[in-house]
């Protein structure tokens, strides 16, 4: 019979279970000849299982802050999802990690650039049903906004009146370690998300979006890079802990 | 909808800190890597096909963001080398046991293989990452996979003198 010569990594794909039929057949008639062959495998077969062993039966703990802040992204991510089908893919190159400062943390909504900034805060407060566009207040009037940046956690939806709530999405400190926050609102079935931070006492709105265009069709992801240059630009930080949150808030009343 | 994304990302928690500090050797890291992985997931959920490996998918995020970390640390001169005991990720209570003596021996020879052979054996032999998923995920072809994965074994044998 032909007697076949097996490279390593055959030998190695046939421990793991990795070859075709015809192959580890010819590798079981192999082993069974040819004991110097056979302990070639075992070899294989051992180091999988020591590292298997090594490292999949030691229990990995996960300290109570970092679980604290994926659940709390799961949560947003979850309340988000709940709220519509609003979330669309993000192009796989948002992932791919591709020259991003090092803080960086993603918006987690999609959005389209469509708001003047100042805008939308006053409009929601109004509770007008016009769309936002043109409207013209500068700042944050809006008490019940306000009241929500100020107390209410990352993850909880605060209903602000008919067809009009608010969700904080996560809260962070920008790169002159200002508090900032941001945050989806919806009135009048049109979503946003914005930044607002903190700036002499008060909450200053310093980027807002909207899914829909100025003629009022949705725009799904359109506008990620321009978040990307806002989030970057503004040197913002990765996403406070729950516990970060609560105590950022509690010193601002 | 109720999406069970969210939980199945929490419970590769362990599995992900797992890996960070495989990469990284180091459990500050390792956990800036966990959360960093877990932000783009979360942002990118969108594009994570359901039924296919979240665990593949996970790898490959937090891969390309260790990668992205490291050119960056070396742009700025920064030495990322800071070892941490190989077994620092472990909690297993009984540090006195032959137990964890095999288990601190092994996961010292294991830290002591080179990066890209480290990730593979942790990638398929605990991860359970078949070759095609790790090739997908680490960009290279199978047959790359598998010699760097049959290198990896060897050299680990050899220090803990298997052969």
């Amino acid at each position: 019979m032909h007697e076949d010569k097996f490279t390593d990594d055959v030998l190695m794909a046939y421990a793991d279970g990795e070859l075709d039929a015809q192959t580890r057949r010819r590798v079981d008639d192999a082993i069974g000849r040819d004991a110097e062959l056979a302990q070639r495998v075992a070899l294989f077969v051992k180091t999988r299982a020591l590292v298997a062993e090594t490292l999949g039966t030691a229990k990995v703990s996960i300290p109570d802050d970092l679980e604290a802040r994926v659940r709390q992204m799961a949560a947003a991510a979850e309340a988000e999802d709940a709220a519509g089908a609003d979330v669309v893919p993000f192009a796989p190159r948002r992932a791919a990690g591709k020259g991003h400062a090092a803080q960086r943390f993603f918006l987690p909504i999609a959005a389209s650039l469509a708001l003047v900034a100042g805008g939308l805060l006053g409009y929601m407060a109004a509770g007008q049903p016009e769309r936002a566009a043109g409207i013209e207040i500068a700042g944050l009037a809006g008490e019940r906004i306000v009241e929500a940046l100020n107390t209410s956690a990352s993850g909880e939806t605060v209903e602000l009146g008919p067809e009009a709530s608010f969700e904080a999405i996560a809260t962070y400190r920008d790169g002159a370690n200002a508090l900032c926050r941001e945050f989806e609102a919806s009135a009048g079935g049109i979503s946003h998300v914005a930044v607002a931070c903190r700036d002499d006492e008060a909450w200053q709105l310093r980027f807002a979006a909207s899914q829909v265009d100025a003629e009022g069709r949705f725009v799904p992801a359109s506008s990620m890079e321009a978040l990307d240059a806002f989030l970057d630009a503004s040197g913002a930080g990765t996403p406070l802990s729950v516990d970060e949150e609560r105590k950022a808030l509690s010193g601002l009343r | 909808m109720k999406s069970s994304f969210a939980d199945d990302v929490v419970d590769l928690l362990p599995n992900l800190r797992r890996y960070a500090f495989v990469l990284s050797r180091s459990l500050d890291v390792a956990d800036d890597l966990v959360q960093q992985t877990c932000e783009k997931a979360f942002a990118n959920r969108g594009s994570y096909a359901r039924g296919t490996n979240l665990s593949a998918w996970l790898l490959r995020i937090m891969r390309n963001t260790w990668i992205d970390r490291v050119r960056r640390d070396r742009t700025r001169g920064e030495s990322i080398d800071i070892a941490d005991r190989p077994d620092a990720i472990f909690t297993d209570g009984a540090r006195d046991t032959e137990t964890h003596l095999m288990l601190g021996t092994v996961a010292h020879a294991l830290q002591d293989l080179p990066e890209d052979q480290r990730e593979i054996i942790v990638m398929i032999c605990v991860e359970e990452l078949s070759y095609k998923e790790a090739a997908a995920t680490l960009g290279i072809p199978i047959g790359t996979v598998m010699s760097r994965l049959a290198r990896a074994r060897t050299n680990l044998a050899s220090r803990l003198d298997l052969n």
